[in-house]
């Protein structure tokens, strides 16, 4: 890949993949870790980044292995260490917005990582389920009870029985 | 704005990206670092070996760090690592089925992990392995055929098929060019959202140019009879060579969820295009989608479906887990009505059946209680789920179940 197509690739989805991620990590330092390591891990295989179909859908699945690498060895250390969860620390969230934070911290790290792919990365089922190397049916699963545990914190996910059209 | 896109957009606006200079500084030491280890660890192999006698602290070395992230050197050492985990699993034909299992690690903490995978399938040769591969091939359940793709959004130069023939996978290079409206011998599979006639026997594919008014389906199968179906704008349309379609009216205009016989007799769909929502009713055909009658789900549960057969009978899962439930899997009676649960031991996951077989990963013991919702008030971290690598297999349409590691 070319220095300009990679300075214009870099610019454009370094703050989409943070925003993304952050939904992920309930964190913006560990974010901003994670997606800087899979630039930096992009950067070593050049040659195969230029050739991707989508360097940014390939760069976003290298952010999520390091992602879930790392909340893998937290979660044991802060067990171990009986450490209290670390509080948001993003300046000038809402309280609404905190709890939401919160929220997604304490979904499993399957259904936070697909509720911030269809949401916030808007992927299709399809796009989701290539990205994660599982079944469609899977992620719907997934999609479908972590917006059940977030419904009272996000408008959209309120299931109103009052407004469902029904096709007879 | 949506609440989670504010959300990320406030991440997004406080975190100005550093110079890209000091990545490509980072990248490019990685890389010499690398360099050096691979040049050391080929001397210490080629290194005549000398005696020398340890103590016992110089015996107690940490594993070597280059050796950490390198190839299995098999697909049976990679499913049987550790540190392997369970993607997905996949019922057959013929009783076999085929597991997809991977392994990440990362040679330094701070560095992306790399990751291998291999499938294991089930044949009448029993259990065999395919080589590590670095990268995860998707397999699709589509009624009573199973395909996979490896490397789609890839160079196009890499793009493989996976097919089954008597349970073990083959692969082809996949390449795609023109376009037909004939399905012949060919497979129709979809290609990273198109629809697209493969010939498995060379793996060339052409685009498929469906009817106007049945482009871009939502859902489409294929069944034992050698029919092609799909939903699309209220119809259910099906054709056996792509040419001739027909068409049948149903109730709902798109479903989220489906199930089929393996001939495609008896089909179920959601009366709903939002996987979000109960609705309190499901649509059922028992004559290949020709009429149709509406089944009451008093529950309004958010319905996914596994399977159903021609006596009417089926499975079907709770994917919300909103009620006191254990399992979420619930029997469908022949008249529709949703049961008992199937089983009350463990909580099933990425459930695919084939025929009277399905297989389900085992993401963990009975759940007790209903999804909690969250009150705002921190609450301490869940604990690290164990890594998936149980399945559990029914061959009896999901009265009897067992646990094995299908490895």
């Amino acid at each position: 890949m070319d220095d300009e197509r990679l300075r214009e690739l870099y610019e454009g989805c370094y703050g989409r993949l943070i925003g993304q991620l952050f939904a992920v990590c309930g964190d913006l330092a560990e974010a901003e870790d994670v997606v800087q390591e899979a630039f930096v891990q992009g950067l070593t295989k050049r040659r195969q980044l230029g050739q991707v179909d989508n360097p940014e859908a390939w760069l976003r699945t290298i952010a999520l292995n390091v992602a879930r690498n790392r909340f893998r060895r937290t979660v044991r250390l802060r067990q171990l260490l009986r450490l209290q969860p670390r509080p948001v620390t993003l300046p000038g969230l809402s309280p609404d917005r905190i709890a939401l934070v919160d929220a997604l911290r304490r979904l499993p790290l399957d259904q936070r990582e697909a509720i911030a792919l269809r949401h916030i990365a808007d992927l299709s089922v399809r796009e989701i389920a290539e990205t994660l190397g599982i079944p469609e049916g899977t992620v719907k699963a997934r999609l479908s009870r972590g917006r059940q545990r977030l419904a009272p914190l996000v408008h959209e996910f309120v299931d109103d029985p009052q407004t469902e059209e029904h096709h007879v | 704005m949506s609440e989670l896109k504010d959300l990320a957009w406030q991440a997004q606006s406080q975190s100005p990206p550093p110079e890209l200079e000091t990545l490509l500084a980072r990248s490019r030491a990685r890389v010499r670092r690398r360099r050096f280890v691979a040049v050391a660890a080929s001397l210490a192999a080629i290194a005549v070996p000398a005696v020398v006698v340890l103590s016992q602290q110089e015996r107690d070395v940490t594993p070597d760090p280059a050796t950490l992230a390198v190839r299995p050197r098999s697909g049976h050492e990679l499913a049987h690592s550790p540190d392997a985990q369970l993607v997905s699993v996949l019922p057959l034909a013929g009783g076999n089925w085929v597991a997809l299992w991977n392994r990440c690690r990362a040679q330094d903490p701070e560095e992306a992990p790399v990751c291998w995978s291999t499938m294991a399938f089930k044949s009448a040769s029993g259990v065999e392995f395919t080589e590590p591969a670095d990268d995860f091939p998707v397999l699709e359940p589509h009624g009573d055929l199973t395909y996979g793709f490896r490397n789609v959004h890839d160079d196009v130069k890499n793009r493989r098929l996976i097919i089954f023939e008597n349970g073990r996978p083959i692969e082809r290079p996949l390449t795609v060019s023109g376009t037909t409206t004939a399905v012949g011998d060919g497979l129709i599979l979809n290609l990273a959202g198109k629809l697209v006639v493969v010939d498995p026997r060379t793996g060339r594919a052409q685009g498929l140019v469906l009817p106007a008014d049945l482009g871009s389906p939502n859902r489409y199968r294929h069944d034992s009879t050698g029919r092609w179906w799909l939903v699309k704008n209220r119809k259910l349309a099906w054709t056996a060579d792509g040419r001739t379609w027909t068409r049948e009216s149903i109730a709902t205009k798109q479903s989220w969820t489906d199930a089929s016989s393996l001939d495609g007799r008896t089909i179920l769909l959601h009366n709903h295009d939002d996987p979000y929502k109960g609705t309190g009713s499901y649509q059922r055909s028992r004559d290949s989608g020709k009429t149709w009658e509406t089944i009451q789900d008093p529950n309004k549960w958010v319905l996914q479906f596994e399977a159903v057969f021609n006596d009417g009978t089926g499975l079907v899962t709770d994917i919300t887990l909103r009620n006191a439930i254990t399992t979420g899997l619930y029997r469908i009676a022949a008249d529709g009505a949703i049961g008992a649960e199937s089983q009350t031991q463990y909580a099933l996951g990425s459930i695919e059946s084939h025929g009277d077989t399905l297989v389900g990963l085992v993401e963990g013991p009975a759940i007790t209680s209903p999804s909690p919702v969250p009150t705002g008030t921190p609450t301490p971290l869940p604990p690290t789920p164990e890594p998936i690598r149980k399945v559990a297999l029914s061959t009896n349409r999901g009265v009897d179940w067992q646990l094995f590691e299908p490895r």
